[in-house]
Parts: C-alpha cells; structure tokens; sequence
C-alpha cells in the first residue's frame, strides 16, 4: 500500500479545517448595508416607493397614512468598520459589522440617546427601528445588510 | 536553622489571621498576643491586616450589584465576535510523542471532519430558524417592543421617552 506523506496529510487536514472556516478572509470582506431613515406619519400623504419593503412589514403591525423617506443610503463597510448616516435633529445613526458567520451579520447598530444594540442577521434581512417622535409622525430607520454568501 | 526559621514565620502569619479572625482562643491567643506586643513586625502585619479588611468591606456594596455580571454577560459575544484566535506555541510543548502518531491522528482529523461536514449538511435545511437575532439592547430606560417577522424582518419600537435622569448604567435590557 502506497504511504502518504506527512506534508500531503497536513495540506489535506488545513483545507479541510480552512473551508469550514474562512476567517482568515473575513477582515478582508466588504458588506453593503442599506440605511433607510423615514418617517410615518397619521397625516394624509404619499407612501414613498423607495420604502416598499420597509412599509409592507410596518404596515402589518403599525397604522399610519403616509411614509416619507427622509434620507437613504447605501454603506460599503468592512468588519469594525463605523458607517454613519445623519437623521433629523443632527444626530448621527450609526452601523458597524462586528462578525460574519454562518448565522449572518453581528451588526452593533443604533444612535446615542435613543437606542443602542448589537443584532445578528443574515443577509437581505430587515431590520427596523422606529418609535421616537417626529414632525408629528414617528421616526423610522429601517438597515439592510447584504452580502454574498460564502 | 533556616528551615526552623520559616516554619516559625509560617506559624506567625497563620496565627496573625487567626487572631485577626477572632479565632484564637484561651491560651494560644495569650500567648500570640504576648508575641505580638514584643513584635514590631507582627504589629504591622496586624495593621495591614486590619486595613485590607476595610478595603475590602468597603469594596463590598459593590461588589454585591446583580447587575453587574448581566451588564458584562450582554457584552460578551460581541466582544467575543471581534477577539481572534490565536495559536500558542508554548502549548505544544511536551507534545513531542504526538509526532510517531501524527498519520493516523491526521487520517481521524480528516474522516471526522468530513463526517461532520456531511452531517451538518444533512441537518441543515437552509433556513435559520431565528434569523434576526439581538443580542444586546440599551434603550436608555425606554420600554421596547421587539416584533420578528418570519418573511425576514425584526421591528424594535421604542415605546415612549427617555425617563429624566436614567442613567446609561441602568437602563441595559436583554432580549
């Protein structure tokens, strides 16, 4: 019987153990997160289509008659690194991925003075935060990671 | 005589405790108390003894706060979640015999790996059963609702507003 090297044994073991587990470039990988910063209101007004998505899923919980997108953007972030997007009254939301593994996007999300939280989610999956008063709605801010799987 | 001279500091220092401790009696306290009036020595060891103590009891209220551990235990996976791992070299050492076995050691690594492969893909079925998990929250002493939404979307609600005076430290809550 033919004898395998030592070599080609440990070449066999580190490509088992290296496609179970790409960490290694993890630190290199880019993730887009969409913020979208709106406001709901009972004031007779438009739904905006840019926040199809974000109304279907408000919509089954919440009653309201307009939806305004204030502000949307799309952030191109690596692990730790802090994205910010400014909402009304000069605060700053801010996204930063922490940890990506097979359960999704460890995000640490939210602004100073209203929430702060570190969420895991995977990807194409919404995350909604709202409740704080504005004009005379609510203040809505919806994070969408997205990013190719491994 | 040196040896005799360390079982006798040896006996010193546990009398010394004891005695703090209030658990010498009769004639071993009169006696330790003898020692300690001839011994500048044991005379400052008693008072830093003495002032450890108060340290530490006023450490106590402190230490005491139940929140404290919950504060850190929601901190922790994402601490954890940036912390890489790193190999230890001086690990290995005294692990020299595993060289004689290292093929067949090398053969189990690579059959359990692919068995677990094979098993883990059988069992999963491609869809997380909670796919937007939180991990740790702080709504600085709001109530919060949180909503998850099978389709794929979570909804955090901050319920109404910041209570004057809530203080960052009091305000932690875990979902």
């Amino acid at each position: 019987m033919k004898r395998f090297s030592f070599g080609l044994w440990v070449a066999i073991v580190s490509g088992v153990l290296f496609a179970g587990n790409p960490a290694w470039s993890q630190a290199e990988r880019r993730f887009s997160v969409k913020v979208t910063v709106a406001e709901i209101s009972d004031s007779a007004g438009k739904i905006d289509p840019r926040a199809a998505r974000l109304d279907r899923n408000l919509r089954q919980k919440f009653k309201y008659n307009s939806l305004k997108v204030i502000e949307e953007r799309r952030l191109q972030l690596g692990l730790d690194e802090v994205g910010s997007v400014a909402l009304p009254g000069g605060r700053m939301f801010r996204v930063q991925p922490l940890d990506v593994g097979e359960r999704g996007l460890l995000m640490a999300v939210g602004w100073e003075g209203e929430v702060m939280m570190d969420m895991r989610a995977p990807s194409n999956h919404l995350l909604v935060i709202g409740g704080p008063a504005h004009g005379d709605g609510q203040l809505v801010v919806s994070i969408e990671p997205h990013y190719p799987s491994d | 005589m040196s040896s005799t001279r360390a079982e006798s500091l040896g006996r010193d220092q546990r009398d010394l405790n004891a005695y703090h401790d209030g658990e010498l009696s009769g004639l071993r306290r009169r006696l330790f108390e003898r020692r300690l009036s001839r011994s500048p020595r044991l005379q400052a060891e008693l008072e830093a003894l003495k002032r450890v103590s108060e340290c530490v009891q006023q450490l106590g209220p402190q230490l005491a706060r139940v929140d404290v551990w919950d504060e850190i235990a929601l901190r922790l996976p994402a601490i954890d979640a940036q912390r890489q791992p790193r190999a230890d070299p001086q690990a290995w050492r005294g692990l020299d015999w595993l060289a004689d076995y290292s093929r067949p050691i090398a053969a189990i690594a690579v059959a359990t790996a692919l068995a677990l492969a094979l098993f883990l893909g059988i069992m999963d079925d491609g869809a997380p059963a909670n796919p937007g998990m939180i991990r740790w929250l702080d709504t600085g002493g709001r109530s919060v609702m949180v909503l998850e939404d099978p389709a794929g979307a979570t909804i955090v609600w901050l319920l109404d507003a910041p209570e004057d005076g809530a203080s960052e430290g009091e305000s932690r809550e875990a979902v």
